[in-house]
């Protein structure tokens, strides 16, 4: 086991222009920490799980696995081990043989490759399975394969490349506390790619957010959701993500459609107000409290809560968290929504008066989207 | 620890699929259709040249010689008599078993460098970076468009200035490589996912270690292709032998059954019975590799 340090990586494609995939990457993962990267598509974050890996050659930058620095070596030399999306088993051997494959390379004596390819496959569940051929597995299976693969070798750095992304839901939660398990167990340093939020909540000791190439946030799942460092990794982090409405700050009065909320110290001129769905209460339940009108116009009942999602007065502030999602539209109203415990009665079309909690609203500043920091609400008389 | 298997029983969904795969394309039955009326005479029409070819085998000179043509008298007693006789007179009449030892010696070893070369040729072409990559592989298949035709004088003069005129190796090192299998290895190179090239080279194996040992086994299919068209074609060559080659010892099968043909008289039975023994080890090499022929030809795109 072994810390990884990752000092001003740089990942530059050729091309015309370059493209930058990495700009500067530094962290440090702890020895025996689980780390997740997590990030958009294309913000960088498989790029430095391939750096740590040895199948990208960084452009500047240091990468220390242990006591080596090893960003000239070629990955065999490195003692680290991958599981890719697709699984990569290799078809033409069985079970037993992609398990065994590494330990070969590495002439590790025969009797001693079949006890840990054994005990592996024990550990996983598939000792029954040694004798298929990839092509005779399921999906669960193939990923359960390509982690005893890797883990047998009993490497210095685990590397996850979005291991779970091609299970089906159900069978991803299972496999999620899975590898946590194992990887508690065999204590290995490990870093978890995903473009998952709610992966990289459950799974890590610390997660870092990328975006475009650039770590934003290094954290605890904790620090990380409760307090994001930019407007982007509020938005990125949870599910419904944070509702953001511009806002207008004027003497220490910030102002974002029907909400005015006192706040000490803000400097005058544009701010985002952001609010997570969990931060509104029924309005009787929050006396003293600013207060929002939502017009309803989806009801969602999960069971043990219920989200609904209307327009309120204001706008909008557009944080583009995945390029495949429209941006919302502008306009005098701004859709949010609230998460609500239990079933509501609640119909579509109906206005709710919804309060705020106070201690979970964020300020940004606008345009460049740092938190304002130190900075504490009230509600204005 | 809770690793329970939830699928240990396995899918019985992937159970069915690897019962379909097991049972293959002969596991289909089909019933007897319109088709049959047109490919059926087709097929007859396709095998009467060879049913004619073990026919005048078996029949004496002067039967051969009848207009119009006739079965030999006498089946089938005399018929395997005068095979007897043909078959041997091929066997004696010329050195027929050194040609069987040239031929299979030539196409073993052309066979075994087009599956070498060619491996580490496409791949190099489809994996490696280095300069010039494309242009290189445009002229690799731009030589495909180029007759045998137009080169084959050059080739000439080349292996005459190696002093191999008239040996074995003329016959070999031209055809050690072809642009074919170059093109044809690459674009399978292409489909396999390099993932499994980067999983074998984190878990250690060199470039080299990682051809051989992962990628090369897993393209059965694409190797067959390769070694089944490259062995049909090293096996019926007749232009370049004939030009390169010119003592009879040397001789490939091709080769010296056109020596049966004399400029006077041509004894067909003995002809026609040595070509039977020419084509006879590749008929049985389609009856048992059947199934690698047919999907040879069509991997490939070429005609049979």
């Amino acid at each position: 086991m072994a810390q990884v340090i990752l000092e001003g990586v740089r990942k530059e494609f050729s091309g015309n222009p370059p493209t930058v995939a990495l700009e500067g990457l530094d962290l440090t993962i702890a020895d025996g920490e689980l780390l997740i990267m997590v990030g958009p598509s294309g913000c960088g974050k498989t790029t430095a799980l391939r750096c740590v890996a040895g199948l990208e050659q960084p452009t500047a930058g240091r990468i220390v696995i242990g006591d080596r620095e090893v960003q000239d070596l070629p990955s065999r030399k490195r003692d680290v081990a991958m599981v890719f999306q697709n699984y990569a088993l290799y078809p033409h051997l069985t079970v037993y043989g992609n398990l065994a494959f590494g330990l070969k390379e590495h002439r590790v004596p025969k009797a001693e490759t079949d006890r840990r390819v054994r005990e592996m496959a024990g550990m996983l569940g598939i000792e029954q399975l040694l004798d298929r051929r990839p092509a005779q597995l399921s999906g669960g299976q193939s990923q359960r394969v390509a982690m005893g693969r890797a883990l047998v070798r009993e490497p210095q750095v685990f590397l996850l490349d979005e291991p779970l992304s091609n299970l089906d839901a159900k069978l991803r939660g299972q496999m999620r506390g899975e590898i946590l398990e194992l990887q508690r167990r065999l204590g290995v340093t490990s870093l978890y790619v995903t473009h998952d939020q709610s992966e990289a909540m459950t799974l890590g000791d610390r997660i870092a957010v990328l975006n475009g190439g650039v770590l934003l946030q290094l954290g605890t799942p904790e620090e990380v959701f409760r307090t994001p460092r930019n407007v982007f990794v509020a938005a990125f982090m949870g599910t419904p993500s944070m509702n953001l409405l511009r806002g207008d700050a004027r003497d220490g009065l910030v102002t974002a459609g029907d909400l005015r909320l006192r706040l000490a110290g803000a400097p005058d001129g544009p701010v985002i107000v952001g609010f997570r769905p969990e931060a509104m209460l029924p309005s009787r339940d929050g006396a003293g409290l600013p207060q929002v009108e939502m017009v309803v116009d989806v009801v969602e009942e999960l069971g043990n809560e219920t989200l609904i999602y209307g327009d309120v007065a204001g706008e909008v502030a557009a944080v583009e968290t995945d390029a495949t999602l429209p941006a919302p539209l502008p306009g005098a109203h701004a859709r949010v929504c609230a998460r609500l415990s239990g079933f509501t009665a609640v119909r579509p079309g109906e206005k709710v008066p919804l309060a705020l909690r106070l201690d979970r609203v964020h300020f940004f500043e606008a345009p460049g989207g740092e938190a304002l920091a130190d900075v504490s609400p009230s509600a204005a008389v | 620890m809770s690793f329970v298997a939830v699928e240990r029983a396995g899918d019985p969904e992937t159970a069915a699929k690897a019962a379909r795969a097991a049972r293959g394309p002969a596991g289909r039955r089909h019933r007897p259709s319109a088709w049959h009326l047109v490919l059926l005479p087709v097929a007859l029409l396709m095998i009467f040249p060879f049913v004619w070819l073990v026919i005048t085998s078996a029949s004496t000179l002067a039967e051969t010689r009848t207009f119009p043509p006739a079965l030999p008298a006498g089946f089938p007693l005399t018929w395997l008599a005068n095979m007897a006789h043909n078959y041997g007179a091929a066997w004696t009449e010329a050195p027929f078993g050194r040609w069987v030892l040239n031929t299979s010696i030539v196409t073993i070893v052309v066979v075994l460098g087009n599956l070498v070369f060619c491996s580490l040729a496409g791949y190099a072409l489809a994996r490696l970076r280095f300069f010039g990559r494309t242009a290189l592989f445009l002229v690799i298949l731009a030589t495909l468009m180029v007759p045998f035709q137009v080169v084959m004088i050059p080739v000439l003069l080349i292996c005459k200035d190696l002093g191999i005129v008239d040996t074995l190796p003329a016959l070999i090192l031209p055809n050690l490589v072809t642009p074919f299998g170059i093109f044809l290895l690459r674009q399978f190179f292409k489909t396999l996912p390099i993932e499994i090239e980067e999983a074998a080279r984190i878990d250690g194996a060199t470039r080299l270690g990682t051809l051989f040992k992962v990628l090369l086994p897993s393209m059965g299919a694409p190797l067959a292709t390769v070694g089944i068209m490259t062995m049909l074609w090293s096996w019926n060559d007749f232009l370049w032998p004939l030009i390169v080659i010119t003592s009879q010892q040397n001789m490939t099968l091709q080769l010296g059954l056109s020596s049966f043909v004399g400029s006077h008289a041509t004894k067909l039975p003995v002809l026609m019975a040595g070509t039977v023994m020419t084509q006879l080890p590749m008929l049985l090499i389609f009856l048992f590799a059947q199934r690698w022929f047919v999907q040879s030809f069509a991997a490939s795109g070429v005609k049979g």
